[in-house]
């Protein structure tokens, strides 16, 4: 068995399992490729290889002893720059956090190393996680690995074009508005925004506490499938972490779909949307009905204020959550003569433009006099969402959608107009909102031959029917 | 706290108010571990010894309540006599030096 026939990670871990391939040797491959191509697609800000070898030694030990080494035995791993790890650099893509060094790991990190998963390295994001195209980091952009003229979406856009290049088999990301499935689909991999509180959110650096959650980006949906029964379930270090396993979705992958109602959404499938998109999502639908789903078009009115909802409430919890990177006890201080002028100087110095644009946004919406009619209107917004997709689960199993209105656009084509920039989560948004799940799944290209991807959404606790479907759309593909 | 006996102090005319006093009452509880954290509940240490990533205000940390709390918040309640009612958190948001994550979890 050769390292370069594997990318999936069911398939790298059943071979270093059965000892058909070292975790060393996969690892050595990966490496081998970051080596090579990372110069110029910077998906990592960091790469631990000295850590990681040792590691796939320890694996390799595990599988010579007869000792079980993990369900992800000697799967190289992708981490973003927002999770906690021990003693390597976190900084979020940001000046403000530049050499911090956790003195802890996150849940899913600990979870991850503790199933055999191999870290390679923290994946370039968007400064805190804001931003949809990896062009709002500190350390410069990262490359689309499909066409390196175009961006490879964002947040998470270092996770996606890690896996999208075979730097690491899977990554994990954080989807506050679509930071996973919207990079997902612009670099044609599997994405997957699990219900709020299924994943546990302890030591992910939080941007809007009520709307983050961690996923896997991976090139199947088996995969993504398989990362999320590792990372998920209940961790008493995380308050709004549900008391129970995550749902057994590998079991069920191939039950197929006869029978399943699955809904379009109207409200998504018109302006704004490009036709090389629009036609990829009805082949989809088209495809799913070939296979025995029912499927029809519904209307779910309230998704329509997704955006405008959306844009109060997630600055409004960044303002408070990034409060505390004020230069007193760790990351990047500005020397000034007194504590205020330091900390005004440090956070001048040490956020980006967007980070700024949306702690003014947030600290506004919630000031004084304007509280009432900004965020308590957003969240009022937020529950006529949830109650729309209630209705419409009444009379669906899942929802279907594009998961980003265009393919992958030029480096520099929307970073200059954040309002344009803003509306490539338009259809991502609404299930943040709403706390509940979708994942994105590669269904073809676009007329300029890149990647597109079609996002199916379920109710929160649906990922067993979400992945029956994500994987019949997969399975059809082919 | 200030008692009145007269209908003017000060040139207040105490007559048009209604004097409405509340009281703010502290009390340190005999816990084993602090309120949001498993750091060990203990005065008079090593100063830094007592810490864990959430009392330090690190990324990424988050806040458990201490449910041993809540229950004598709710006995003290019971013993006085008192309604107990639902609580919800909330954040006090001002920069301050010795404010880890500049602002405090209140009710």
């Amino acid at each position: 068995m050769t390292e370069s026939s594997l990318r999936s990670a069911v398939d790298i871990a059943a071979a270093v399992r059965s000892g058909d391939i070292s975790a060393v040797e996969v690892l050595e491959g990966h490496l081998a490729r970051i080596t090579e191509s990372d110069a110029e697609i910077h998906a990592f800000n960091h790469v631990t290889d000295d850590a990681a070898r040792e590691a796939a030694r320890a694996v390799d030990a595990a599988v010579a002893d007869g000792r079980d080494p993990g369900p992800l035995a000697g799967v190289p791993v992708a981490l973003k720059d927002n999770l906690c790890t021990r003693g390597v650099p976190t900084t979020c893509s940001s000046r403000i956090l530049e050499g911090w060094e956790p003195p802890y790991d996150a849940t899913v990190v600990t979870r991850l190393a503790a199933a055999g998963a191999i870290a390679v390295g923290k994946t370039n994001m968007d400064e805190f996680a804001m931003g949809s195209s990896t062009e709002n980091s500190a350390f410069g952009p990262t490359l689309n690995p499909h066409d390196t003229t175009r961006v490879p979406g964002g947040s998470s856009g270092g996770s996606s074009a890690a896996v999208a290049a075979g730097f690491a088999s899977i990554a994990l990301g954080s989807d506050t508005g679509g930071s996973i499935r919207q990079p997902a689909a612009l670099c044609g991999v599997v994405g997957v925004k699990p219900t709020y509180g299924l994943v546990s959110r302890f030591g992910l650096i939080a941007f809007g506490s009520s709307l983050d959650q961690i996923g896997p980006f991976t090139t199947t949906v088996a995969d993504a499938a398989a990362v999320c029964e590792v990372i998920g379930g209940h961790d008493a270090g995380d308050s709004t972490s549900i008391p129970q396993a995550f749902p057994s979705v590998s079991d069920h992958l191939d039950d197929g779909v006869e029978g399943l109602r699955v809904g379009i959404i109207t409200e998504m499938m018109g302006d704004g949307i490009a036709p090389d998109v629009l036609a990829r999502t009805r082949a989809a639908a088209e495809a799913l009905a070939a296979a025995g789903a029912k499927v029809d078009e519904v209307s779910v009115p309230a998704v329509t204020f997704g955006l405008s909802a959306y844009y109060l409430v997630a600055p409004a919890e960044a303002s408070s959550n990034l409060a505390r990177y004020d230069g007193v006890r760790y990351g990047l201080r500005v020397d000034a003569p007194t504590t205020t002028e330091m900390m005004e100087a440090t956070r001048t110095a040490g956020f980006g433009d967007e980070v700024k644009r949306r702690i003014m946004l947030g600290t506004y919406a919630l000031s004084a006099g304007y509280y009432d009619a900004f965020y308590g209107k957003a969240l009022k917004v937020r529950t006529l969402i949830r109650r729309d997709f209630d209705a419409a689960y009444e009379d669906f199993d899942v929802l279907l959608s594009p998961t980003s209105p265009t393919t992958a656009f030029e480096v520099g084509a929307k970073v200059d107009d954040p309002l344009t920039m803003y509306l490539n989560d338009v259809c991502t948004i609404p299930t943040n909102l709403a706390g509940h799940a979708a994942i994105s799944v590669p269904y073809g290209t676009g007329d300029d031959g890149l990647p597109v991807g079609v996002q199916v959404l379920a109710p929160a606790l649906g990922e067993v029917v979400m992945f029956r479907v994500a994987r019949a759309l997969e399975a059809g593909l082919k | 706290m200030t008692s009145t006996t007269g209908s003017s102090t000060s040139g207040i005319d105490l007559d048009i108010w209604e004097i409405v006093i509340g009281l703010e009452v502290h009390a340190e509880l005999a816990t084993r571990t602090k309120l949001f954290s498993s750091a060990t509940n203990l005065f008079g240490g090593e100063p830094n010894t007592n810490i864990d990533p959430l009392t330090l205000g690190l990324p990424g940390s988050l806040p458990v309540l201490n449910e041993h709390a809540v229950e004598l918040a709710i006995r003290v309640g019971l013993a006085l006599n008192c309604k107990v009612q639902r609580s919800v958190f909330a954040r006090k948001n001002y920069f301050y030096p010795d404010l880890p994550k500049d602002y405090q979890i209140s009710q």
